[in-house]
């Protein structure tokens, strides 16, 4: 028995936002600060009465009407986001009947972020491989925008909105990808550097900005992150006998261009063995890696046989790293 | 190889995009704009870059003079 990914679907918030749009009326940054220290050019911001579950409702239709896939087909949804319609219930019970899935489905959500879609791929292929689940419906988004204080740039400046949708099934015909192990892992010491602190249970409300958005450790974050991400991705590959050469493609969570550009010095990659996207789009959680996977593929960049490494890692702290092998012409 | 003060002066100027001749051994977040939190960032790709040292994330956020930043290296046994 094995796990396959058989399709993604991508799916942007419509309204886009330039530098000189969001730099305008706000003291001491320029346009050519935030690309310079980003890599993002623009990004895509979701309207005020538009939600993770809107964008994830359509990737998945779009998935649907793109690959052929039978809705009816699926047994199980698993909607990651961080940005929930509601307290409860879940979004994914709203998705089952938005989608018309059959009342059959498991359907439950995974809140993490950035890390959230290589968690969704362990999860899923968990799920295969148990028998436990046939097709798995994975819904990726986030409107982290909606979090962030327009005044704060260093914060306002990576993040875009969007979803994706993926199909993980048992059938290996016509996918994208054979999905491998994973590592995973998790340090709760690193959640408050990374944080919205109020609006639910510890903190219902407050008059606090720096409470009510997103606060964000940039040093802290990218220590940790340039620490763990070469430990997880070196742990995944001591797991499966391989070593970083044997690699064909290293496909990180594109918190920022710049970010990722970052990693490929410190780690002395070759540039060519790692997707960089999103410079369009911002940085859209747990939606990132399986947005660069949809482009790699509309533009064949990977070939069949080729082994990639999907890192995800992020707020919590938590990351996954997940082998793949890619099927798809 | 253990590293030269003088190199580091001039790795951390690269990394806050300022003219080499701005960065002595007492300077400090506190008195050079271009050292924001952005440039903390930038230094901590940059020692684990060019010197192959990961911090703990507690410790990034101290980088915020070149004193710091040396007794880092120092402390590593990274400096000449």
């Amino acid at each position: 028995m094995s796990a396959f990914l058989q399709a993604i679907a991508t799916e942007l918030a419509a309204r886009v936002q330039t530098n000189d749009d969001l730099v305008a009326g706000v003291d001491g940054w320029t346009a050519d600060r935030i690309l310079t220290r980003t890599g993002v050019t623009e990004r895509r911001i979701a309207a005020a009465d538009e939600t993770a579950g809107d964008l994830c409702c359509r990737a998945a239709e779009r998935l649907f009407a793109e690959s052929g896939i039978d809705r009816a087909t699926i047994d199980t949804l698993i909607v990651c986001t961080q940005s929930p319609d509601y307290f409860l219930p879940s979004t994914a019970c709203v998705l089952q009947d938005r989608l018309q899935l059959p009342q059959s489905v498991a359907a439950f959500d995974l809140t993490l972020g950035c890390s959230g879609y290589t968690y969704g791929l362990w999860l899923a292929r968990s799920l295969v491989l148990s028998e436990s689940s046939s097709n798995v419906l994975l819904l990726a988004g986030d409107t982290y925008s909606k979090y962030c204080r327009p005044q704060d740039l260093a914060v306002a400046s990576l993040f875009g909105d969007g979803a994706t949708a993926s199909v993980i099934t048992r059938s290996p015909e016509s996918v994208w990808a054979k999905i491998g192990p994973s590592v995973l892992g998790t340090d709760g010491r690193g959640a408050a550097h990374l944080i919205v602190r109020a609006g639910a249970s510890r903190l219902p409300t407050s008059e606090t900005p720096s409470d009510r958005y997103l606060h964000m450790d940039g040093a802290e974050i990218a220590s940790f992150a340039v620490a763990t991400v070469k430990t997880v991705v070196t742990n995944l590959l001591d797991k499966v006998g391989l070593r970083w050469s044997d690699i064909d493609a290293f496909v990180f969570h594109q918190a920022s261009p710049t970010f990722v550009q970052r990693l490929i010095a410190a780690y002395r990659l070759p540039p060519e063995k790692v997707p960089l996207g999103l410079s369009n789009v911002g940085n859209t959680c747990s939606a990132t890696i399986p947005m660069v996977l949809e482009q790699c593929a509309r533009s064949a960049r990977f070939q069949p046989g080729q082994t990639l490494v999907l890192v995800g890692f992020g707020v919590g702290y938590s990351w996954a790293a997940t082998l793949i092998e890619w099927k798809k012409d | 190889m253990p590293v030269t003060v003088e190199q580091v002066l001039e790795d951390i100027a690269q990394c806050l995009r300022v003219e080499p001749a701005e960065i002595t051994t007492s300077t400090s977040a506190a008195e050079l704009p271009a050292w924001d939190s952005l440039a903390v960032v930038e230094l901590v790709f940059m020692l684990q870059r060019d010197y192959d040292l990961a911090l703990p994330p507690a410790q990034a956020t101290t980088l915020r003079s070149v004193e710091a930043v040396l007794a880092t290296l120092r402390a590593a046994g990274k400096l000449a």
